[in-house]
């Protein structure tokens, strides 16, 4: 099952990030390669007669009528009409135009570029155009298609801008957050050891002081029916104890290392080193449903008081979703394709040499 | 009587740690362990499991955060709310339902935000914040546990795992509405 959903995930994650970016090309919603007028004010006296003017900083102003019918000139996107939604982005927009933006005018080989300074929260399409063709400094590089100077006030020009070209957008994303998560997998592995270590180092002191064997013999007969493949004087059932009264007691980055320890020891018992026993499953299924009596710690960072009210309905719901776990666990452990890929089944031919108790 | 289950769960978490890191150590040396030595050779294996985990782990980060950047998370939930409102699941929480099997930070994000969004005592938050208490990080738990001791054949432990987590999360709904009316 792992299988299908792994790869389904991924799968699908390509496929409508490709989708959303063919999408994107058939509406056209970038505009890319057509101009939108704006207005620019600050230029320095003689600006135009220059041949090769150096940078200059001056303000744009767009205006969000312009910005509307140029990104939304069918009012296909949500953007105009007359519906409560497009009256608030239209209302954004003019909040959000009604100051000039700072830019950077530049000549380049290419011919003039407007560099534009632009605050967070940009309105749709813009942001993601901004995300896409930002440049080093984070300034928004945009190009001159035409250049309509103010004779009358020479410090004004009417100019059309195009935009960078944008597409794949969503593609994009998805690649940069695929490889940014293999390295954040690793950072955390990383992170866990310490801890893991010290868990485990302590265990093996309860272990070796024979903590761990007066724990078995304490909680053998409630746990002991939900794992009959353990021995009885195995310490298994003794870390699975210390796991999951770590997770009652809300202990987070106790009860991992813990539970990796009793995995380890069930670990042990398995006849096929690959393959989930049914002690494993139960294990791994007591754990996603594991029973709280305390609330969570990181949802007391959260909530702070708030979180304590919940103690009682979250009690509640473990108990019951501990039950359905335990359920779960045995009741699919008995169906056949389960049943036929148990390690510990009797005359298995994939039993390997050790794996014996 | 609320505030003083707080103050005693604080004291709590705040004791409990300290004392289990003494009386084992403290036990052992009763019963003649070297307990540094019994320390070390245990300890060595925190570093094994952490490189051994590096896999699974990758595999998981990678495919679900992918699933979430390509906005087929959000695409699932448009699809999912009209029938999950239909038996009462506010639509509000679905974010929160269908995130926390998932990714753990990104489901305490979401009880984060919905906190800002409603205020702490709303029954929306209270649903999610329950939600959150309730289940474990399914596939994360499955990557490390499983992962530690290189199991790659899972049998029914994601099916189960899921069955208890979807059942959580509907409950997490019932009883929050009826706990706080």
């Amino acid at each position: 099952m792992l299988n299908y959903i792994w790869a389904g995930l991924i799968i699908i994650s390509v496929v409508f990030a490709l989708w959303q970016d063919g999408t994107d090309f058939k509406d056209h919603r970038f505009r890319n390669g057509e101009a939108l007028t704006v207005q620019i004010d600050g230029l320095p006296p003689g600006y135009a007669d220059q041949l090769d003017p150096d940078p200059v900083d001056v303000t744009v102003k767009i205006d969000p009528t312009d910005y509307l019918s140029f990104f939304d000139p069918t009012g296909t996107q949500g953007l105009a009409g007359d519906s409560e939604e497009s009256a608030n982005v239209q209302a954004e927009l003019q909040a959000f135009f009604s100051q000039p933006l700072p830019a950077t005018l530049l000549t380049t080989a290419g011919g003039r570029e407007l560099q534009l300074a632009v605050p967070d929260a940009l309105p749709a399409p813009l942001d993601v155009i901004y995300d896409a063709t930002k440049n080093d400094n984070d300034l928004l590089p945009t190009y001159m298609d035409g250049w309509i100077q103010n004779d009358a006030h020479p410090s004004q020009a009417t100019a059309s801008i195009k935009f960078g070209h944008t597409g794949f957008v969503n593609v994009k994303v998805v690649t940069e957050t695929m490889f940014k998560q293999a390295g954040n997998a690793v950072t955390f592995a990383i992170g866990l050891m310490g801890v893991i270590a010290l868990w485990m180092g302590l265990m093996k002191i309860a272990e070796d002081a024979g903590l761990i064997a007066v724990f078995v013999k304490i909680v053998r007969p409630v746990l002991g029916p939900l794992f009959p493949q353990i021995p009885k004087d195995h310490p298994a059932l003794g870390l699975i104890a210390v796991n999951l009264a770590a997770n009652m007691l809300a202990l987070g980055n106790a009860a991992t290392p813990l539970g990796i320890k009793a995995m380890e020891s069930l670990q042990e018992l398995n006849k096929e080193k690959d393959t989930a026993t049914d002690s494993m499953v139960m294990l791994l299924a007591m754990n996603t449903a594991s029973v709280q009596l305390l609330p969570p710690v990181t949802l007391i960072a959260i909530m702070g008081l708030a979180a304590t009210e919940l103690f009682i309905p979250i009690f509640l719901v473990t108990l019951v979703s501990l039950g359905v776990a335990i359920t779960s666990a045995k009741l699919l452990g008995k169906m056949k394709t389960f049943k036929k890929t148990d390690p510990m089944r009797p005359n298995n031919p994939n039993a390997q040499k050790g794996g014996d108790a | 009587m609320i505030e003083d289950i707080r103050i005693y769960q604080s004291y709590f978490s705040a004791v409990v740690i300290p004392l289990i890191v003494i009386a084992i150590p403290l036990y052992g040396m009763f019963k003649r362990v070297s307990v540094y030595e019994s320390f070390v050779e245990g300890a060595k294996e925190g570093f094994k499991v952490g490189v051994m985990i590096i896999p699974y782990l990758v595999a998981i980060f990678v495919a679900i955060n992918m699933f979430r950047a390509s906005g087929a998370m959000t695409a699932m939930e448009d699809f999912l709310r009209p029938a999950l409102t239909m038996i009462g699941f506010p639509p509000e929480v679905l974010p929160m339902a269908i995130m926390r099997p998932l990714t753990g930070g990104g489901s305490a994000g979401v009880v984060a935000d919905l906190a800002q969004e409603h205020g702490m005592s709303s029954i929306i938050t209270r649903m999610a914040a329950t939600m959150f208490g309730s289940t474990e990080t399914t596939f994360y738990i499955l990557a490390v546990y499983f992962g530690a001791v290189n199991i790659k054949k899972t049998r029914h432990a994601l099916p189960a795992g899921l069955i208890a987590d979807v059942l959580a999360i509907f409950l997490s709904v019932y009883i929050v509405r009826l706990w706080f009316g």
